[in-house]
This record gives structure tokens, C-alpha cells and sequence, in this order.
């Protein structure tokens, strides 16, 4: 290994590719290796009913990391999500439990995260850092919610809303569905459409992107009006799986909805960003955390084991992963000479 | 030392003398074990664990409604025979209730009722009527030594429980002495940091407040350290368990009243129900027991 490192041209043309997808693709191998592991380790593990749990415990996960992707595609981030989980949480509960129809009710707060979203978005383009704005949104955000609730949570006994948080169809639950739906639709504009690659030149090299005539300013604010607005239908998947809407929904989910993203692969410095790895993380840490439960182990270790994790799956994606694909270029430009 | 030696000679005991297998493996799904009445909740029901040859897996959701709700489905996929949970809001368990009616898996609830059949038996005091008592309590102190005359301000966290535990205490306080003013009411959250400040915040906004009510330990604990920072004379009245730092203001009769729980009854019982419905037995849908008041006059005692 080290020989091969050490002389690029000795290594075979599959054992560079190889090297260069073990490293790129480590997250899926690790989610991999840990789903055969736990299998092996608990017998409790590798059932339907399991996985479905976790799929659905994965869901608002998946589909908040959706948005945070492309915030981040742009080199922001939101730390705000969690509180507007919150905020949407109280809000459709008590708007429904007030006889309100639920079709109103769910389009209705969607708009009010998209709202926020943008909002965000908005003072983002001012010059703000966004961590900053967002952070101001974290604590507001949630401060509304309790404002508004008066700290107090509002059961959901609507069937229609509750569906969406434990219903199924086909046997697969709605959270999932919703979620691949999200995440399918995520990829499909981040990979296929003109705002996709905007969005990405945007993070990458933005002074190039205002140079290109992008409009930098609107994508900004498009983008953290798409997160707002995911960050409402994850609220409603919450709340719908809760049955409840509560001020404390969310809390710390900025910073599990952050991890999944960085886990997955998209940089915290803009311009690279993958949908496909968001899932992956979003579904190593619920995977993680409930197969140590499942073994017994003693909860607080799942959050020391996600935090190291994240931070070799960080040295993955980024030290090492420039450093293999320099040292197979190298390679390449020797064969070539 | 000696301690130390005489509690390994008491683990070491159960395991040969009294213990029957049983098999089961039973769920115990905590609400907050950063709260000591909750750790000796846990004690207690591993007491019992160890007793009747159940093995106990504990887990802490940290007063997170949603991680309560994710441990306790973890718990179904897990095929446990059996599930305690002390509720954080009762709501969010109905969905992971019923899943574990579904897979056949019993269970029992701690403190705070929830309505459902699968729900065997509740464990805990009644804490509306406790409350009604205390306040009656409350109310002949307020009369013998006040004259009748108070104001009071309540800290309380938004949870079922203590929502309970002040009504009670307000409608006992109200029904005996309408003249008394109830001035204001905080919200610890059942976080010690925040019912500190919620407190100060109270009594600087109400210089009148000669009486204060807490519904739970980290609430009591916060309002007694505002209160001595401002240098108020206030009765102090609060409920949960006797921490060794609430032993220190009731000699000095700044904590003038106090419920005392016994959270080990709680876990224990909680397991001991739950073994006994596994073994074919009737179990009641009720387990509860009366909390001692605990004053300056009989602190020794309880002691």
C-alpha cells in the first residue's frame, strides 16, 4: 500500500479506480459494513419491522437534509430548521385543533416556513454571515413557538394529519415516501436543472458566479426558502408522528440535520454537494443509534460514537479524498507519459 | 469502605437466595436521568429486576419527547416482553402505544396517566389530590402565621404532572382562603438553570410574594437560590423527593413544606406489575401510595 502510494504507476489501473471509490463511496460502504454487522450482532436488528421503524425515524432527516444540501451547495448553512420545526409544530396543531381544515392548514404552514425561509434568505444577501442570521432565527424561531403555545403542547387527533407521521401504503410508512419523494425530487434539481448547477457555482466560486451575471442574490434567497419550507413539511411529519405539537419539537435537530449532510459528503465551503450522500448520513446516524440500542449499549456512547463518526467521515471527504484522486492523476499523467 | 463492602455483600446476595428466573427482558424507558427523583426511579426498578430475575434495559430520552418516542419503538423492534415509560407528553406515546399493543408487548406507565388499553396499570401518587391536600396544608400555615394573608407565586414546569400538582394546590389554596393572592407563575422547564433565573425574574417583578410554591425539584431548588440572593423572607413549598441540598434551607425554615415521593416505589413496582401480568396474574390498574409532608418539625424523622 504504502509502496503503491508511494509510486502511483506500479498500482494497476482497477486498483487505483478502486481506491479512488473506496474512498469517495466510504460513507455507503460504512453504512454498509455497520447494516451487516448489526445483523450479525443482534438478531433483532435485520427485521421489516425494524427497518421501517428506522426509515421512518430517518424521514424528517432525510427531507430537511434535503434543503440544507443545497444551503449548503451554496456555502451556507441554517441553523434555524429545528426551531421552525417547532414554530410549525404549534402552529398546525393549535390551527387544527381550532376546526380548520387540514388541506388548508398544511399548505398554510408550509408557506409560513417558506416564508421564514426566505426571510432568512433575505437578510443572508444583506452581507450577514449566515450563521449568524440563523442563529438569531434559532432562538426566535423557537421563541415564537413557545410565544405562541404558551409552552403548552396541542394533542393532534385529526386521522388525515396523523397519517402522515404513522399511516402506510403498501406496507411502506408515509414519512419514508415523503421523504424519497423530497429527496428524489432534491437530486433531480441539484443534478439536472439550471438552478442545480447555479446553485453549486454559487458556493464554489461566488465572485466568478456574479462575474457570470448569476443572480446570486435571488438563488440565496430561493435556497433558504426551499430549506424553510422543507423544515415545515418535516415539522409536519414530526408533529403527524407525535400526534402532538409542541414547543420542544426539534430541538438540537439543526445540528443532527447538519451531521447527516456533512456525513454524506456535501462541503461546508460550497460548491460540492450530494443528495445521495445526505440519505446515506441521515441513515448511518439513525442506523447507528438504533443498533446500539438494540444491543443494550448504554445510549450516551451513540452520541460519542456519532461525533467520531463525523469527523473521520470529514477526513474522508475531504483530506483524503484530495489526496487519492491527486496521487491517481499522478498515476494517470505517468501511464500517459 | 465499610459501605462499599456491605453493598457488594448485598448485590452479591439476591442472586442465590431469592431469585427465580422469569426470562423476560423488560424495557424501562426513562424521562430525564439528569434529574435524581428520576435515577432513583431507576434504582428501584432495578432492584426489582435483579429480585425477579428479569434483565432491565434502561434508557434515557434526556426530556426529549421525540427521543422518548424513538426509544420506545426501538424497544418494540426489539421483541421486549414488556415496556415502562414514564411519559414527557403523553400525546406523542399513543402512536408507539399502540404498535406495542399490536406486537403484543404489555406495558405499564409511571407518574402520569395515559388513556389506553394497552396500558395496564398506572404507578404513582395522585398527584391532583396530593396537591389538594399539601395546598390545605399550605392554606393552615398561611392562616396560623400570616393572618390569612399572602401572596403567592408558583413555579411550575409545563408538564401534565405539575400542571396537576398546581391545580390542586390552587383550588385547595382558593376554596380555603379567597383573599389570598396567587401573584405569578414561572416556568422552570424542569431545567435548573432556567427555573433559577424564571425565579429571580418573579420575585423582582413581585416585591410581595411572602410565599412560594414549586411543583418539582429543579423548580424548588431555583426559586429557594433566587430567593436567598435577593435576601427575601419567604415560605418556601415544593414537592419532590429530599435531595440533600433541601435539608440545609429547612433547618434554616426558609423550606417550610415538602412532599416527599418515594421514586424507587415507582421503579419498582413498575417491573414488578409488568412480571406478574407475564406470569398469567391479575395486576390493578392503579399502584399508588401517599407522600409524606415533610416539615421542619418532623425533619429527624424522615431523616
Amino acid at each position: 500500500m504504502t509502496d503503491i502510494m508511494a509510486n502511483p504507476a506500479r498500482a494497476s489501473r482497477a486498483q487505483r479506480q478502486a481506491l479512488v471509490a473506496l474512498v469517495r463511496y466510504g460513507m455507503f460502504i460504512a453504512l454498509g459494513l455497520w447494516l451487516v454487522a448489526m445483523s450479525f450482532a443482534s438478531e433483532y436488528f435485520l427485521t421489516s419491522t425494524n427497518f421501517l421503524n428506522v426509515l421512518r425515524q430517518a424521514a424528517p432527516l432525510i427531507i430537511i437534509g434535503t434543503g440544507m444540501t443545497f444551503v449548503m451547495a451554496t456555502a451556507g448553512i441554517d441553523l434555524s430548521v429545528g426551531s421552525l420545526v417547532a414554530l410549525v409544530s404549534v402552529l398546525a396543531a393549535s390551527w387544527v385543533a381550532a376546526g380548520v381544515p387540514v388541506v388548508v392548514v398544511l399548505p398554510l404552514v408550509l408557506l409560513v416556513g417558506v416564508a421564514f425561509g426566505a426571510l432568512n434568505g433575505y437578510i443572508v444577501t444583506l452581507g450577514v454571515p449566515a450563521f449568524v442570521v440563523t442563529l438569531a432565527g434559532l432562538t426566535s424561531y423557537r421563541g415564537l413557538a413557545f410565544v405562541y403555545s404558551d409552552g403548552y403542547a396541542v394533542p393532534i387527533s385529526d386521522p388525515v394529519f396523523l397519517w402522515l407521521g404513522r399511516g402506510e401504503v403498501f406496507g411502506i410508512n408515509a414519512p419514508f415516501l415523503i421523504a424519497a419523494v423530497v429527496a428524489l425530487v432534491g437530486w433531480f434539481v441539484l443534478n439536472r436543472t439550471r438552478f442545480g448547477l447555479h446553485t453549486l457555482a454559487t458556493g464554489g466560486r461566488e465572485e466568478a458566479a456574479r462575474v457570470m451575471g448569476l443572480g446570486i442574490d435571488r438563488i440565496k434567497i430561493y435556497v433558504y426558502a426551499l430549506t424553510g419550507g422543507l423544515a415545515a413539511l418535516g415539522g409536519i411529519v414530526i408533529s403527524a408522528r407525535l400526534s402532538n405539537g409542541s414547543p420542544n419539537a426539534g430541538v438540537m435537530l439543526e445540528l443532527e440535520v447538519i451531521a447527516a449532510t456533512v456525513l454524506g459528503g456535501t462541503s461546508l465551503f460550497g460548491g460540492r454537494a450530494t443528495i445521495a450522500g445526505t440519505i446515506v448520513g441521515a441513515l448511518l446516524i439513525n442506523f447507528v443509534r438504533n443498533g446500539l440500542n438494540l444491543l443494550g449499549v448504554n445510549p450516551y456512547w451513540v452520541q460519542v460514537v456519532t461525533g467520531i463518526i463525523l469527523v473521520v467521515a470529514v477526513l474522508m471527504n475531504t483530506v483524503l479524498n484530495r489526496k487519492v484522486e491527486s496521487w491517481a492523476r499522478a498515476a494517470k499523467e505517468e501511464d500517459a507519459a | 469502605m465499610a459501605a462499599a463492602a456491605a453493598l457488594s455483600a448485598g448485590l452479591a446476595l439476591p442472586q442465590g437466595a431469592a431469585a427465580q428466573e422469569n426470562d423476560y427482558t423488560i424495557c424501562f424507558v426513562s424521562f430525564s436521568l439528569q434529574i435524581q427523583y428520576f435515577q432513583k426511579t431507576v434504582e428501584g426498578a432495578e432492584a426489582a429486576a435483579e429480585e425477579l430475575g428479569v434483565e432491565l434495559l434502561v434508557f434515557d430520552p434526556q426530556a426529549d419527547a421525540t427521543r422518548q418516542v424513538t426509544l420506545v419503538e426501538d424497544c418494540i423492534a426489539r421483541q421486549v416482553d414488556a415496556i415502562v415509560v414514564d411519559p414527557i407528553e403523553s400525546n406523542s406515546l399513543m402512536g408507539p402505544i399502540t404498535e406495542a399493543e399490536e406486537a403484543g408487548i404489555p406495558m405499564v406507565t409511571l407518574d402520569t396517566e395515559i388513556d389506553h388499553p394497552n396500558i395496564l396499570s398506572l404507578v404513582g401518587v395522585e398527584q391532583y389530590d396530593t396537591s389538594r391536600e399539601f395546598g390545605r396544608y399550605v392554606a393552615g400555615y398561611i392562616a396560623a402565621k400570616m393572618d390569612g394573608e399572602a401572596t403567592i407565586g408558583l413555579m411550575i414546569a409545563s408538564s401534565e404532572v405539575q400542571i396537576a400538582r398546581r391545580d390542586g394546590f390552587v383550588d385547595a389554596i382558593q376554596s380555603v382562603l379567597p383573599n389570598v393572592e396567587i401573584a405569578a407563575e414561572g416556568d422552570g422547564r424542569n431545567i435548573l438553570e432556567r427555573a433559577t433565573s424564571e425565579a429571580e425574574n418573579m420575585l423582582t417583578a413581585n416585591p410581595g410574594i411572602n410565599v412560594v410554591y414549586a411543583t418539582g425539584d429543579p423548580q424548588l431548588q431555583g426559586a429557594l437560590a433566587a430567593g436567598a440572593s435577593q435576601g427575601r423572607d419567604i415560605a418556601f413549598f415544593g414537592w419532590d423527593d429530599i435531595p440533600d441540598y433541601f435539608i440545609a434551607p429547612m433547618e434554616e425554615e426558609r423550606l417550610q413544606g415538602f412532599l416527599m415521593q418515594s421514586p424507587e416505589f415507582n421503579g419498582e413496582q413498575g417491573v414488578r406489575l409488568l412480571v406478574q401480568h407475564l406470569n398469567g396474574e391479575d395486576i390493578p390498574a392503579r399502584a399508588s401510595y401517599v407522600p409524606t409532608i415533610v416539615t421542619p418539625f418532623n425533619l429527624d424523622q424522615v431523616q
